[in-house]
């Protein structure tokens, strides 16, 4: 018996295998990425995210991942988002629009109704990416179906939730708390399946203008307006 | 929320068997191993599993007596280079838990565990899993926790269960491990046991010069360092970072054709190594060996880093099919040491089962029935300088033109269907958009635009009528 021999056995365990077979989508964020077991938004799983308070930049996280999914064609899609997703800002980031759904869910039944269509949408097996926002709620037996409907779609779902829901079991693969810091957005992974927990900040995406306010005054689209015929 | 810095703690895996721990292989009846070295000018045993044990078998046993007692054992020779591998292996599959990770040749693999130590509660149910995560890989391992490597590995050897993160404790908790438990030289071992120095506790009492005059610096070295009083820097492992495989050929090959099938293998292996490590390869070299001529070099460089073994193959096959050989090829080597991430395709990551996939006229057509019609759309912007005019809703449709991109201004991601009069204090941010159209129509609007923030952070895109700059309107969140 050579060692050659003995080390062919499949039973014999070696290094990295424990590593793969884990699918994620780049964050585009590089140290985000490197805190995540797939360095990316996990694939066939639920990730929550907690907000502490809206516009800390909770959206703006996800952005450049999906942005870098529409552009390679794949299907994303938005269930109950809590205001009008403004089309100019999300084509500012880069996002085709013509691969965002847009899925409206009416006051009297909205939870029931974004469960129900966020399910049926990560299970599609069309649709890469899901957000869904939830106001509130979402019980333990729910964020299970749409982890479920995760896997069984390969899809990547996405759950807004309040940041009290932090507390709570979830069966979610990845879990974060969103918050805001003075130098950027803090995030505070408190479930990384596979991966470490950990926090981190990333520092704040736009350079704030120093200009004194009255120079930095511009007159938007002028040009354009000049172009057009005079009197229309 | 920020975390001052941790102080370090190690946690020390001794894994003492790990050639024969992977040898094992039947389970509840295990054939009966051991490793054999040549020591004195003869093979003796350096260590076996327990069946050999248990049919007498010892370490410093001669070969040729192990031989006679059980003569169905399989003795390897010991490999202190696979050895060493081994231990790297073990390295990497500890890096699942710390990010730290260094390697104490021969036995022990070191975690940095000082970050990780609160999120597991207390460090013994980090050392829990460890623990099991060893079992469950078939080592044989004890673990040591103490806030200096030196003192965890002894610890671990001792296998002491208790550990320690104060550096004060370390003296107490050390004190009754016997010498022989220390990484020092058995002949310094041997003196401290003449001289009656027993355990750790007797060796502490022994003033550091009196140890130096009688054995050397070594010792009250090793005793500071273990005391944490000495700095002991630890190198943390890293992947292997470059590709080397070689292939030797008991037949000659002259021809490129069947040079192409050869390399197939190679590449596969390539492959494999690059997508383990998420990466792509910029340049790889192919060398050819023959028995007189110097080797035939084939470099080759990619303007994209790829992992795909397709696209790796076929431009190795037709570099290959331009090459003359002075002879036929012996032997063939793929060398690769550029490396660097690649943008994995979306397409294969979310790979689809054709079977369960419905359209997406199915879906939204689900959707629609339950939601309303109105409720399911996508978006596309306009060219109008109104903000809530420069969007509208379109009909979901996947052969839908891709539009142009526009660009605008910094836009917020959520609008308000409706401007609300701010409630609340908002800080203006430096600069100002004047937005004015629409005059020609009745929704004439005059407004000057900021991008305003609260004290919890949110950022808000405000504006002020140019008629009536007194109120301040919020229009839409930046989220």
């Amino acid at each position: 018996m050579t060692l050659e021999a003995i080390l062919k056995n499949p039973a014999i365990w070696k290094g990295r295998q424990q590593h793969e077979g884990r699918e994620a989508f780049p964050t585009r964020h590089a140290a985000l990425d490197a805190a995540l077991p797939g360095r990316g938004w996990p694939i066939g799983a639920l990730t929550e995210l907690m907000v502490a308070n809206e516009g800390v930049g909770e959206f703006t996280l996800l952005l450049p991942a999906l942005a870098a999914l529409t552009r390679q064609q794949q299907w994303i899609a938005l269930v109950a988002p809590p205001r009008i997703p403004y089309a100019p800002a999300l084509s500012n980031a880069g996002i085709a629009l013509e691969h965002v759904l847009v899925v409206e869910t009416d006051s009297d039944k909205r939870r029931k109704n974004s469960f129900w269509a966020a399910e049926q949408l990560l299970r599609s097996g069309i649709f890469s990416a899901v957000v869904l926002w939830l106001d509130a709620g979402g019980d333990e037996r729910q964020q299970r179906r749409l982890q479920l409907a995760a896997e069984h779609g390969k899809a990547w779902g996405t759950c807004y939730r309040p940041q009290s829901a932090a507390q709570n079991a979830s069966p979610a693969g990845l879990r974060m708390i969103l918050q805001h810091h003075s130098s950027g957005l803090h995030i505070d992974i408190i479930k990384n399946r596979g991966g470490r927990l950990r926090e981190l900040t990333l520092p704040h995406h736009p350079a704030v203008t120093t200009e004194p306010l009255d120079s930095a005054i511009t007159y938007l689209h002028a040009h354009r307006t000049a172009e057009r015929p005079a009197g229309l | 929320m920020k975390k001052s810095r941790h102080k370090p703690l190690w946690a020390s895996l001794y894994l003492p068997s790990l050639l024969l721990d992977t040898m094992t292989t039947d389970g509840d009846n295990p054939h009966a191993v051991a490793i054999v070295e040549r020591r004195h000018n003869r093979q003796q045993i350096r260590s076996c599993n327990d069946t050999a044990r248990h049919a007498g078998i010892r370490p410093g046993m001669p070969l040729n007596s192990a031989y006679s007692m059980l003569p169905s054992l399989s003795a390897v020779e010991y490999d202190p280079e696979h050895e060493a591998r081994l231990l790297h292996q073990a390295g990497e599959w500890a890096m699942q838990y710390s990010s730290i990770v260094s390697l104490h040749p021969p036995c022990h693999v070191l975690l940095e565990i000082g970050a990780s130590r609160h999120l597991f509660g207390d460090f013994g149910n980090l050392i829990a899993t460890l623990q099991q995560g060893l079992a469950d890989i078939g080592y044989q391992a004890s673990i040591g926790v103490a806030p200096t490597a030196l003192a965890a590995n002894v610890l671990a050897r001792a296998g002491v269960r208790v550990g320690t993160a104060n550096l004060q404790r370390l003296p107490s908790l050390l004190g009754t491990i016997p010498v022989q438990f220390l990484e020092l030289e058995e002949s310094i071992i041997e003196g401290l046991l003449r001289s009656g120095i027993r355990d750790i506790a007797a060796l502490l009492a022994v003033p550091a010069a009196s140890l130096t005059r009688r054995f050397g610096p070594q010792c009250p070295q090793a005793i500071a360092r273990m005391l944490g009083q000495h700095p002991d820097p630890r190198e943390p492992i890293r992947l292997s970072d470059f590709f080397q495989r070689s292939l030797e050929l008991t037949l000659a090959i002259d021809n490129t054709a069947a040079l192409q099938f050869t390399t197939q293998r190679l590449v596969g292996e390539l492959a494999a190594f690059l997508i383990a490590r998420d990466c792509g390869v910029n340049a790889f070299e192919l060398s050819l060996r023959h028995h007189r001529s110097s080797d035939t070099r084939l470099p080759l460089r990619f303007l994209q880093a790829t992992s795909q073994v397709r696209h790796l193959h076929r431009v190795l096959g037709e570099r290959l099919a331009q090459v003359e050989l002075p002879e036929p090829v012996i032997g063939l080597e793929l060398s690769a040491t550029t490396f660097s991430q690649i943008e994995r395709d979306a397409a294969d990551l979310f790979v689809k089962s054709r079977g369960q996939q419905k359209t997406l006229g199915e879906i939204t057509d689900k959707l629609c029935s339950r939601l309303g019609a109105d409720a399911v759309y996508t978006l596309d912007t306009l060219d109008d300088h109104r903000p809530e005019r420069a969007w509208q809703k379109t009909f979901p449709d996947s052969s839908r033109d891709q539009p142009a991109l526009n660009s605008w201004p910094e836009r917020p991601l959520w609008l308000l269907p409706t401007p609300a009069p701010a409630t609340r204090v908002l800080n203006l941010e430096p600069g100002v958009e004047r937005i004015e159209s629409g005059w020609w129509e009745d929704d004439d609007v005059r407004r000057d635009y900021y991008i305003a923030r609260d004290n919890s952070g949110a950022r808000y895109w405000v504006f002020r009528k140019r008629d009536n700059t007194e109120t301040l309107y919020i229009h839409g969140l930046f989220a």
